[in-house]
């Protein structure tokens, strides 16, 4: 597990990039889809995830479509395309500061 | 998989409301994922409470309502950027319009009162609102939040009292009372004994609440100064003996009409003509008063109207000249029509002649080497209200004086 310091900064990115692959998605399925994705290296917190969501909801980088799951109500997040552009950008920029950050400690590339 | 009840779930939604969770999308976000998560890890015939109390700590370092307050804080700060660029823009334009202003102010150039007015609003509505908005934002106690709040309704005190004040308005006194007072018996209590109590900020919370105290000995002095109450006794006096001069020669005119009777028919038109014009220049003076107190009934005597204007230019020139010098108003026109008239029939009935105290030709003066022609009217022009006021009775005064030498 990775420290939540480190998680807080690309929160956005994992959101982004993760909705822009699929195409609604809710919640407790992002968090899920991560820890899957990485063997559970990457938990996301629900107190980062919801206020980010939130956020990029009220930004408009977000849509939300409510929908009734059995006895309560699920609300599924899609990207909208200024969120697409955002989230080419901020994988960019993420690949840059990767670069930048090997380059600065001086480190060697591994396989995961 | 452990599908939860309607009860379940509500017990969830219900907690997660007494946890503080306000926002209604946010409580059915975590409603939804705590219930994954339950489902997922409820194993059949195992308590639900256990369970979701084993599950609820995830969610917090402390308590659930931590999750409202990053919402909260993450919306807000979308309106960050906007408010703190409003906020810079607004600013820099009432600190632009106070400078222009105060320049027109100096030179006497119309649009000085405008000017500062709308530099006022934006300081007053915009720039001190929202830096209070932000700052309070910024602040971690409720003692710097209190502060903040307390001087920034200073502020709009002061910088509305100011202008006011510049302005000559009725109310500046108040205003400026007012935030001296906030100052001085709120302010300055809440800011000096809660930073003594702390060692860390106790020398730097005296050496400013002696720099505060002094600012507001240095605002207090515009209450304070002799010159504005002895202008006000020369002019009130002056203002006084010409009015008692007026009654005194009027009642003595009457008094002549009736012991000349030889001219009945010419007196009874001068006396006619006197009165009309004396009447006339009356109404002119209730034009200013009614214009600049929005017709306040009953109508302030002129004593009772000048004393709180004194000095203010602007008004009377926007009542008398609203499209500028060469436009004077129609009553000003009609004055000076009504005074050639006068002076035509006073020449051609008596044969008098001293009707030059009515000052109704044109003037030319000497100004930077260049002769400058003035109008009868341009003397109403940038006048101040006690001049407006004083050129006015003056000329009752003369057509009642220039009536007794004509009375046979």
């Amino acid at each position: 597990m990775y420290s939540s310091e480190l998680i807080k900064g690309t929160l956005k990115t994992i959101i982004l990039k993760l909705l822009s692959e699929n195409d609604k998605m809710y919640g407790y399925e992002i968090t899920q889809k991560v820890k899957e994705l990485t063997g559970g290296k990457i938990q996301l917190t629900e107190g980062a995830l919801y206020p980010t969501l939130h956020a990029l909801e009220a930004n408009g980088i977000l849509t939300t479509n409510a929908v009734n799951v059995g006895n309560r109500i699920r609300k599924y997040y899609t990207i909208t395309p200024t969120g697409k552009s955002l989230a080419e950008e901020k994988v960019t920029e993420f690949q840059d500061f990767m670069n930048t950050m090997i380059f600065l400690l001086d480190l060697k590339l591994k396989t995961v | 998989m452990v599908v939860l009840t309607h009860e379940q779930v509500a017990f969830i939604l219900n907690d997660i409301r007494r946890s503080g969770i306000e926002t209604e999308e946010l409580q059915l976000n975590l409603l939804d994922h705590i219930c994954c998560i339950v489902e997922d890890e409820l194993l059949p015939n195992h308590s639900f409470e256990e369970c979701y109390q084993s599950v609820m700590p995830r969610f917090f370092k402390r308590e659930l309502y931590e999750i409202q307050e990053e919402t909260n804080l993450l919306l807000t700060f979308k309106h960050y950027y906007a408010m703190k660029k409003v906020m810079l823009i607004s600013g820099t334009f009432s600190a632009v319009g106070f400078i222009i202003g105060s320049f027109f102010k100096l030179m006497h150039w119309p649009g000085a009162g405008a000017m500062l007015m709308l530099a006022v609003f934006c300081m007053s509505v915009l720039f001190l609102p929202l830096l209070c908005v932000l700052k309070i934002q910024e602040a971690a106690t409720t003692r710097n939040k209190l502060i903040i709040g307390v001087a920034t309704v200073f502020g709009i005190l002061i910088s509305t009292g100011a202008v006011f004040k510049v302005q000559h308005w009725p109310g500046a006194n108040v205003l400026w009372w007012g935030a001296l007072e906030l100052l001085v018996f709120v302010f300055l209590p809440i800011y000096f004994f809660t930073g003594i109590r702390n060692a860390d900020t106790k020398t730097n919370t005296i050496i400013t609440s002696i720099l505060i105290l002094g600012a507001a000995g240095v605002l207090f002095l515009p209450f304070n100064t002799r010159q504005n109450q002895w202008n006000e006794t020369v002019y009130l006096s002056a203002n006084k003996y010409l009015n008692e001069t007026y009654a005194y020669t009027t009642n003595a005119n009457t008094q002549k009409y009736v012991s000349n009777t030889a001219n009945a028919t010419n007196n009874a038109a001068l006396q006619k003509a006197s009165n009309d014009l004396c009447a006339q220049i009356d109404k002119l003076k209730y034009f200013v008063i009614d214009g600049t107190t929005n017709n306040t009934q009953p109508r302030p005597t002129e004593v009772e109207f000048l004393r709180e204007r004194n000095g203010n230019y602007d008004i009377p020139t926007s009542l008398l000249f609203a499209n500028g010098i060469n436009t004077p108003a129609p009553q000003l026109t009609a004055l000076k029509t009504a005074l050639q008239n006068y002076a035509t029939l006073v020449k051609t009935t008596y044969n008098v002649h001293d009707v030059a105290l009515l000052s109704i030709e044109n003037t030319t003066q000497v100004i930077d080497g260049q002769k400058v022609d003035f109008t009868w009217e341009s003397k109403f022009y940038h006048a101040p209200f006690e001049l407006v006021f004083r050129h006015l009775s003056e000329l009752q005064l003369n057509v009642r004086i220039i009536e007794a030498n004509a009375i046979r």
